[in-house]
């Protein structure tokens, strides 16, 4: 976190053990603070909290349930995790489990107040297909070393290419896709 | 006259099948040498006596395994319990040793001390 | 009928350490290697083509071991040899087989089976799997009623209609009669494995290795399926499995993908050797901080040769051949060697002399041991999980194994020569 000012502010919020921004729709890693001592990846947070809110999305969309004000709350054993979509962001604040939830409702508005003057207006560049295409297969297949191998045992594709997907041709990206789609037990990919 | 106190501690053993195996850690392993004279009354049974390792199956399937030459002592779920509730099942396991262990003791002194 | 017992059925070969279920090659694994290399065929061939595979094999190596303990116990009417094969199913560690079936077919229902009770405990919260797991039980079912009432190879189809790995609550497999006969293979069996094994040699340790690996076998002979029909020890399943299972799957699908699709071989060949490297690195590992090794051998020290020494005795009491180490350089080389292994014995008798070195699980398998002496912290009290794998490999491996010597090209031993890279 480079902003002084924010980092300073979330020092001071008590409970709160990090914060991460996810840059959608790519679900990279845009920032992350974390409490010290504590020792989370922030890429694969953020990539999860990322994938997260956009099916959470889906389904309220299939829900006819969705508003651009949603808010996904998780209580779990040890924590409790808030996250929320800021334009072109998700934001995802980590809490003690302790903390009470009227607090933490306060403390995600005014961080998330701060947030919105702080984070860039531009939409970041969507990338090839292909490398969207490889990160989610490598985020979500078990035994993620040998996902490569296997989407391309799968395909036909060799692996040197697969590591090159924004090289890949279409009817290749097609072959691709359909063998990651396989691997994960998908019909398709929103990506 | 006081019982006497056990103490031990629980953590996550290795294990292929998530959560199903922990070590309890007692503060003073000598006392596993009386762990399965403390357990047998309780629903256990020997399941394995190879002498390098002393396996007690619960009833519940549950069991609990000794190694005699070093006092460590694992506890191995049944494999049939859901994965949410391994931790709390190991955490009742081990409640259940350190209780067993206590009330073994106090019936061993009960017995040295009686004339 | 005479009682079956697992412990009597079982030998090894003297000095080879090949070992044989009723005289058929058979070699403990664990889920880690059964289910990646199922998956593994599943890549290769896609999902109908590998069920196919997979019964087929399962059906012609199971056919024989229900053969030969419906012989060796005495079992002569059709209730008897079914009861016999559901019992040798579960003894081994596959689980429970209910067989309803007679020599018009009928229905398996599997419970606990370990293709698919394993494959949902290992990657059941990761994905969903959109194809029944149990194509071993389904072959193998198929095969207790073909031997059961006499008939032909083949002349049982059997199909997986739910599977516990795809949510269902129990396993449920369809027998109907088929026109599709198979021939049996060539025999591989005691004779063959005599036949393409080199002469036993020792290395570097041997007085470690010998009397460890003798406890250990010791230890297994007790080992059998629970009233599940599962077998769990080491902290992960296990089962004893027909060498030629795994054997005729692996080989097969090489063939066919070098007919439709050659410029895959090779990574196909690397997921192979994956199987044996997933296997060794967690299985092998567990077994090494498991309380059984502490009582067996004692606490481990942090010292790659007897980390190396002690893979070698596993490796041997678990039937995967006479393992020894030929040469050992900390931190730089391992050379390992063997006179005999199941994929050779299989490979020259079926195919005759290859061409390149295809001992994938004894590639596979050098190389983790290379990992296990040199990577793991043994004092720390480490944990094999997926996730301590995928942070030790999802880089790559930092060493390269390659095989320097083949009984399956005609040399008298295998070796495979382990550096690290620089």
């Amino acid at each position: 976190m480079t902003d002084t000012s924010l980092e300073e502010t979330l020092e001071r919020v008590p409970s709160l053990r990090g914060l991460f921004v996810t840059a959608m729709p790519d679900c990279l890693l845009f920032q992350s603070w974390m409490r010290d001592g504590e020792a989370w990846s922030g890429e694969d947070v953020a990539s999860y909290f990322g994938d997260l809110i956009r099916a959470n999305r889906e389904g309220l969309k299939a829900l006819q349930a969705w508003s651009a004000e949603m808010q996904v709350t998780i209580e779990a054993t040890d924590s409790l995790l808030v996250l929320r979509e800021v334009t072109d962001f998700v934001v995802g604040f980590v809490f003690d489990r302790s903390a009470p939830l009227g607090m933490v409702r306060l403390h995600v508005k005014m961080v998330l107040a701060l947030l919105d003057e702080l984070l860039p207006r531009v939409k970041p560049e969507q990338r090839p297909r292909g490398v969207r295409i490889a990160e989610f297969l490598l985020r979500y297949a078990p035994d993620a070393h040998t996902a490569l191998q296997r989407a391309a045992l799968r395909s036909g594709i060799g692996v040197d290419m697969l590591k090159k997907p924004e090289q890949l041709a279409s009817h290749q990206l097609e072959l691709f896709e359909r063998s990651v789609c396989d691997i994960l037990g998908l019909d398709a990919l929103k990506l | 006259m006081s019982r006497p106190q056990v103490a031990a501690t629980l953590e996550l053993s290795n294990c292929c099948v998530r959560e199903l195996n922990w070590e309890c850690e007692l503060e003073r392993r000598e006392l596993s040498n009386q762990l399965v004279a403390a357990l047998l009354p309780l629903g256990y049974r020997a399941s394995n006596d190879s002498g390098f390792v002393v396996e007690l199956v619960h009833t519940n399937e549950h069991r609990v395994v000794v190694v005699p030459r070093t006092g460590r002592v694992q506890l191995r779920l049944a494999y049939t319990t859901p994965q949410p509730e391994r931790r709390g099942a190991a955490e009742q396991l081990l409640r259940q040793i350190v209780d067993a262990l206590a009330e073994f003791l106090a019936q061993s002194r009960a017995d040295s001390d009686s004339p | 009928m005479n009682e079956l017992k697992l412990s009597s059925l079982r030998r090894y070969l003297l000095l080879q350490e090949l070992m044989f279920m009723a005289g058929q090659p058979a070699v403990y694994h664990c889920h880690h290697f059964n289910l990646f290399l199922d998956q593994t065929i599943d890549d290769a061939l896609g999902p109908v083509q590998s069920r196919k595979l997979r019964t087929s094999a399962a059906r012609e190596f199971a056919s024989r071991l229900i053969r030969a303990v419906c012989e060796r116990v005495e079992a002569q009417t059709p209730p008897e040899k079914l009861q016999v094969a559901c019992q040798i199913f579960a003894a081994m560690g596959h689980g429970k087989l209910d067989l309803n079936a007679d020599a018009q077919g009928g229905k398996a229902k599997g419970s606990h089976l370990h293709y698919g009770f394993a494959w949902h405990e290992k990657y059941g919260s990761q994905v969903r799997r959109r194809d029944p797991a149990d194509a071993f039980a389904s072959g193998f079912a198929a095969a207790a009623v073909e031997v059961a009432f006499g008939l032909t190879l083949g002349s049982m189809a059997a199909e997986e209609r739910s599977c516990v790995a795809m949510r269902a609550s129990g396993c449920d497999i369809d027998l109907t009669p088929s026109a599709a006969l198979e021939n049996e293979g060539g025999p591989v069996g005691e004779a063959e494995s005599k036949a393409y094994v080199g002469p036993p040699e020792d290395g570097m340790c041997e007085e470690l290795i010998q009397p460890i690996a003798a406890g250990l076998k010791e230890f297994t002979s007790g080992v059998a399926g629970d009233e599940r029909g599962l077998v769990q020890a080491f902290g992960v399943f296990v089962t004893m499995h027909l060498a030629g299972y795994y054997n005729r799957i692996s080989y097969d699908a090489v063939a066919a993908i070098e007919q439709t699709a050659p410029q895959s071989v090779g990574v196909l060949e690397d997921l192979l050797r994956e199987s044996g490297h997933v296997c060794v690195f967690n299985t092998f590992g567990g077994i090494l901080v498991s309380p059984e090794w502490e009582g067996l051998v004692g606490p481990l020290p942090n010292d790659p040769l007897k980390i190396v020494a002690f893979c070698m005795a596993i490796g041997r009491a678990l039937g995967m051949g006479r393992w020894v180490i030929a040469e050992f350089e900390p931190e730089k080389r391992l050379v390992l060697r063997t006179s005999s292994s199941y994929e050779s014995v299989y490979y020259r008798a079926r195919h005759g002399i290859a061409k390149t070195p295809v001992e994938y699980l004894f590639q596979g398998a050098a190389l983790a041991t290379a990992q296990l002496a040199h990577r793991v912290n043994w004092t720390g009290k480490p944990q094999f999980t997926p996730e301590y794998y995928k942070q030790l490999f999802k880089g790559g491996v930092p060493w390269r194994a390659v095989q320097t010597r083949a009984i399956v090209c005609g040399d008298p031993i295998s070796e495979v020569v382990v550096t690290k890279i620089e």
